[in-house]
């Protein structure tokens, strides 16, 4: 706290620093008269006047600075009581969405007061991630369902990632707060546990009541290992603490939910997917996105599994499951859209060719708008490959194919995708970026009966890690704009048609900013 | 008209609905009822109490805000503030809390967020180093504990 006196002092300084600008500015403008004029009055040519000029508007500068020190020693921040620095943060927080954690980071490293005040500033944690994979205890944070440009998580049907591996940090720090959920718990939408967490931590999991998480819209549950730590009953006490839980990630052994009348979208990823977790999923009546993926399928669906509201699938299974097709068989959803089917193609024997699988989702009634095939394999599965394409319904307007994909379509007869809008090409190849001119002569071939087709989608992470544009010669850049005329090229995931796709999903409608390709620029 | 009493003993009268502006007031006046007694403002200056009417008087016709505003409203206007406020809250620092502690103390929601808001934009963008040196902040952590928390967040700091 000031004394009187040394407040009275300071007002004094302020006073004579003040007086000292206003005489300043009046020289500064009496020099800027006379450099326009070319008047020699003030006794001074112009590289004299000039210098002068630069000297007193540094030591005007200096003089307004010292003034806002003066008015900050007058009366510093610290002074605003608790709730009004707090009311500050929350206000950052709101217009800074998804920026969460870089806010807290910078706000916690300015003084204990502040870090205090972060703890305690609910809009600041409505995300949080605990990470204990490295074994130290970790509060990273997470920007809730916010996604990066590029990201594939992007486009619904895929396998979701949550939390890339480089979020993780080795590293320990002095002042964690072990039980964030506590103070936060009546706040938080978003909660990740990477790994698993110390006992004591579980055993605080573990003793949670029934809706003691009123808020919690997103779990995701991440153990190292796909056949990670098994039936944990913390998992089941938090999924009875959250009972508006809207959405739920799980890489590894957890239990899924028993009856969670409010999930609208899981992702499952295990070593092993059973017959037991497909009997779970049958019972999530309202889930809407549903994502399987696990590296063994060893039995059939006992049931059924109907889920009339599902509208994005992603299935990412291993190609040698004899049970592929019933599980195609098993699924009744009626009000399926979107489609991701991935079998993995890495060294198939002959035997494991999942041509059946193939088979089985061609005879599938589905009505899709967006279709993701992975395609691949020897003549025969690709064969079987084209044979999904032909079956589709008159409806698909998005395609999702690999570029590599592309070049050997065009090797065959194109099949008819009348009402197709988008096409979207997947770049992930070091050695064969996108060309325009390829792209041209796939479009000549596709557009006589896809003459519909008016956006072209191209995520390339070479191009994204690598800044490919710089590759593109003359000649691609003119077929670049060849390709702009024939269709609107996006360079990312964001702003375009897969955005509206996720209805109801709170803070997932993504960045909308559109970035600039090579044809961009080259055809305006 | 009411009159009001500041901490250093300046008596100012305004008109009922500007002083009204004020969630404490106008507690104060529906508990006590009119009279010609000044309000004593004990924890509010002339200089500050002077600002604060002017806003008051400015915006004595704006509508009451809703008891419970939607979240995703609040997060539209967090940035924003009228050209007329922008203006008015162009002042220095310690002018700037002034108004922020008389807003709190006198409950004018709508004043309170014009100051948090303005002192928000300043923390916008800047590093702990600028933060610290523009609110003449004194970093209390030990060397120790400064390059631990550094090296706990650098995963955030290169995003």
């Amino acid at each position: 706290m000031l004394t009187p006196q040394q407040v009275l002092k300071i007002k004094h300084e302020q006073r004579r620093l003040r007086y000292l600008c206003v005489a300043r500015t009046a020289v500064i403008r009496t020099l800027h008269r006379c450099l326009r004029s070319s008047s020699t009055s003030v006794g001074l040519t112009n590289q004299e006047a000039q210098q002068q000029l630069q000297a007193q508007a540094r030591l005007r500068t200096l003089h307004l600075r010292k003034l806002s020190l003066l008015s900050a020693r007058l009366f510093p921040i610290s002074e605003l009581p608790l709730e009004v620095l707090q009311h500050i943060f929350a206000l950052l927080a709101q217009g800074q969405p998804g920026r969460e954690e870089r806010l807290r980071v910078v706000l916690m490293r300015v003084s204990r007061g502040w870090r205090e005040a972060v703890l305690g500033t609910p809009e600041l944690w409505q995300s949080v991630v605990l990470d204990y994979s490295s074994g130290n205890h970790q509060e990273l944070g997470i920007t809730h369902g916010r996604r990066r440009t590029g990201d594939a998580s992007a486009f619904p049907p895929f396998e979701p990632r949550p939390h890339p591996p480089e979020q993780s940090v080795p590293a320990s720090r002095p002042f964690t707060n072990p039980h964030l959920l506590k103070p936060f718990r009546f706040t938080v939408l978003s909660l990740t546990i990477h790994s698993t967490p110390p006992a004591a931590f579980l055993a605080s999991l573990s003793s949670l009541s029934p809706g003691s998480l009123p808020t919690l819209k997103v779990l995701i549950l991440l153990a190292d290992e796909r056949a990670g730590p098994g039936q944990e009953r913390w998992v089941e006490a938090l999924y009875t603490a959250a009972p508006g839980l809207r959405q739920l990630s799980i890489r590894g052994l957890y239990p899924l939910p028993l009856n969670l009348g409010t999930l609208r979208s899981l992702s499952l990823s295990r070593g092993q997917l059973t017959a037991d977790d497909l009997s779970t999923i049958a019972e999530l009546h309202s889930l809407h996105r549903l994502s399987l993926s696990a590296q063994d399928f060893p039995s059939p669906p006992l049931h059924p599994i109907r889920l009339h509201d599902l509208q994005c699938l992603t299935i990412l299974l291993p190609p040698s499951s004899p049970h592929l097709p019933a599980l195609l068989e098993a699924l009744h959803t009626p009000s399926l859209k979107h489609l991701h089917y991935i079998l993995p193609l890495p060294s198939r024997p002959t035997w494991g060719r999942p041509i059946s699988a193939w088979q089985a989702l061609a005879e599938q009634p589905w009505e899709l708008q967006t279709l993701h095939l992975g395609m691949g394999g020897d003549s025969e599965e690709w064969a079987a490959q084209l044979g999904v394409l032909q079956a589709l319904g008159g409806g698909l307007r998005t395609l999702v194919l690999k570029w590599m994909t592309i070049q050997r379509l065009m090797l065959a007869p194109l099949p008819a995708l009348p009402a197709l809008q988008e096409l979207v090409i997947l770049d992930f190849g070091a050695h064969s970026i996108v060309s325009s001119l390829v792209l041209l002569r796939f479009l000549n071939l596709l557009q006589p009966t896809s003459s519909k087709l008016k956006s072209l989608r191209v995520l390339s992470s070479v191009r994204e890690k690598y800044k490919e544009r710089k590759r593109y010669g003359s000649g691609e850049l003119r077929g670049w704009r060849e390709v702009g005329k024939r269709a609107e090229v996006w360079w990312s995931w964001d702003g375009g048609p897969f955005g509206g796709l996720e209805e109801g999903e709170e803070g997932e409608e993504g960045d909308r900013a559109l970035s600039e390709g090579p044809g961009a620029a080259v055809w305006r | 008209m009411i009159n009001l009493t500041t901490s250093d003993n300046e008596t100012f009268t305004v008109d009922k609905k500007v002083a009204e502006k004020s969630v404490l007031i106008k507690n104060m006046l529906e508990d006590v009822g009119e009279s010609d007694q000044a309000i004593p403002l004990p924890n509010v200056t002339a200089s500050v109490l002077k600002k604060v009417l002017e806003w008051c008087e400015h915006h004595k016709d704006d509508p009451a805000p809703p008891e419970n505003e939607d979240k995703d409203d609040t997060r539209k206007r967090t940035t924003d503030i009228s050209e007329w406020d922008q203006k008015f809250i162009a002042v220095d620092q310690e002018m700037l809390f002034e108004i922020i502690l008389a807003a709190n103390y006198l409950d004018i929601k709508a004043l309170l967020d014009v100051g948090c808001k303005t002192v928000a934009n300043m923390i916008k963008g800047k590093t702990p180093e600028e933060i610290r040196k523009l609110f003449n902040i004194v970093n209390d952590f030990t060397p120790e504990e400064e390059a631990q928390i550094k090296k706990e967040n650098e995963w955030a700091e290169d995003r």
